[in-house]
């Protein structure tokens, strides 16, 4: 994704899954990003954040549903949510989709 | 068969032919060597059949050519080497089979894979296996089918690197007159009725020498086998919506095992425990 101003990710930034083959293995995922060709080992973290992003949830919901899953607190949660996020987008496992009006 | 020709032969589905040189004593090597591979001739004339050629020796040196066209020349192992690193080539490009750059090895009915990159000492722990009474796959290539989940032998002669050498002192070539970088040894040399068919898959080993260490074995996640066999899977990302759903059911029906093997002894009796546990 080239980042413009429009599409900097925040907490109302949406995503879906990306062009993808996926196994699940209950705890964790293993995908292959169709497009570019490489394969990515998700762990629980990864695989539930893959498993709310829908197209429509943005990432705010996506901290809410979580909270609570892991000892953290939501500051850190928030950061991790979004690290991972920037992650999955960079090797096409996600995709960008645009933003809940404010 | 065309004029010349010493035998038919086949590696998984790639079926070939390899043709006389003019030396009786390069004719008996090649046998020697490429014998586990070899099939019966068709009693009619099928569709043309690639034919390897081995030239030599000019000025000391040999060739190898499939169908007229050039593989190789050098001194008579590196030949031979050249040879068979062709046929790996075309033997792991069908669309039918997943292949695991995985040695294989069979006993009781029961597969154990050994995946790995070069180096790891695939070839040396399946030889070590086939001393201790298993029977032999393949060292270099194991065909997985989606439908029966079986894998598919391709008993190649083992390709024994220098490193390993010490350890196998009576399967040294005969018949060379150059110096190998690698012995090509058929197995059944191991022993005649060594060569082993299709069987169920029983246990995966993801070996990786490193000289002084203490071999142990470490259990892997369905999830971190997967991601192991991919890289160890010939030409995945060009068959990635086969291969990952194959790849995902082996690692969800068999167990898989990290080992860091540190001489193979010990390799050989982790090994052996493992595929008695599971």
């Amino acid at each position: 994704m080239t980042e413009t101003e429009n599409q900097r990710i925040d907490l109302q930034s949406v995503f879906a899954a990306g062009e993808v083959l996926v196994e699940d293995f209950v705890e964790d995922l293993v995908v292959w990003s169709i497009r570019q060709r490489s394969l990515h080992h998700l762990d629980l973290r990864a695989a539930l954040i893959f498993d709310l992003v829908d197209g429509h949830r943005p990432v705010t919901d996506i901290v809410s549903a979580l909270e609570g899953e892991f000892d953290i607190d939501r500051t850190s949660l928030t950061s991790d949510i979004m690290l991972c996020i920037e992650h999955l987008m960079s090797v096409g496992v996600i995709d960008y989709v645009g933003k809940i009006p404010p | 068969m065309p004029r010349g020709a010493i035998g038919r032969y086949r590696a998984h589905e790639y079926e070939f032919l390899i043709a006389e040189s003019r030396t009786a004593s390069a004719t008996l090597l090649l046998e020697r060597t490429f014998g586990d591979l070899q099939i019966p001739n068709p009693p009619w004339s099928r569709e043309p059949t690639p034919t390897y050629l081995l030239n030599g020796p000019d000025e000391g040196y040999w060739s190898v050519s499939v169908d007229g066209a050039h593989v190789i020349r050098g001194a008579l192992s590196t030949a031979l080497s050249g040879l068979m690193w062709h046929v790996n080539q075309q033997a792991t490009r069908s669309p039918m089979l997943t292949f695991l750059h995985a040695g294989a090895v069979e006993k009781d009915g029961r597969v154990v894979v050994l995946a790995a990159p070069m180096e790891s000492g695939k070839t040396t722990t399946t030889t070590g296996l086939l001393r201790a009474g298993w029977r032999y796959l393949t060292d270099e290539a194991v065909g997985l089918t989606g439908a029966d989940g079986l894998a598919h032998p391709y008993p190649k002669p083992l390709s024994i690197d220098p490193g390993s050498w010490p350890l196998f002192p009576d399967l040294a070539p005969d018949g060379l007159e150059d110096k190998p970088n690698q012995w090509l040894v058929a197995a059944s040399r191991i022993r005649s009725d060594v060569v082993a068919g299709p069987g169920p898959i029983g246990l995966i080993c993801l070996p990786r020498y490193q000289a002084g260490i203490t071999t142990a074995a470490t259990a892997l996640k369905p999830a971190e086998l997967v991601m192991q066999l991919a890289h160890s899977t010939f030409h995945f990302p060009d068959g990635a919506d086969r291969h990952l759903p194959r790849l995902a059911q082996l690692a969800r029906d068999v167990p898989g095992f990290s080992i860091n093997i540190g001489d193979l002894r010990s390799a050989i009796t982790v090994i052996e425990e493992l595929a008695a546990s599971v």
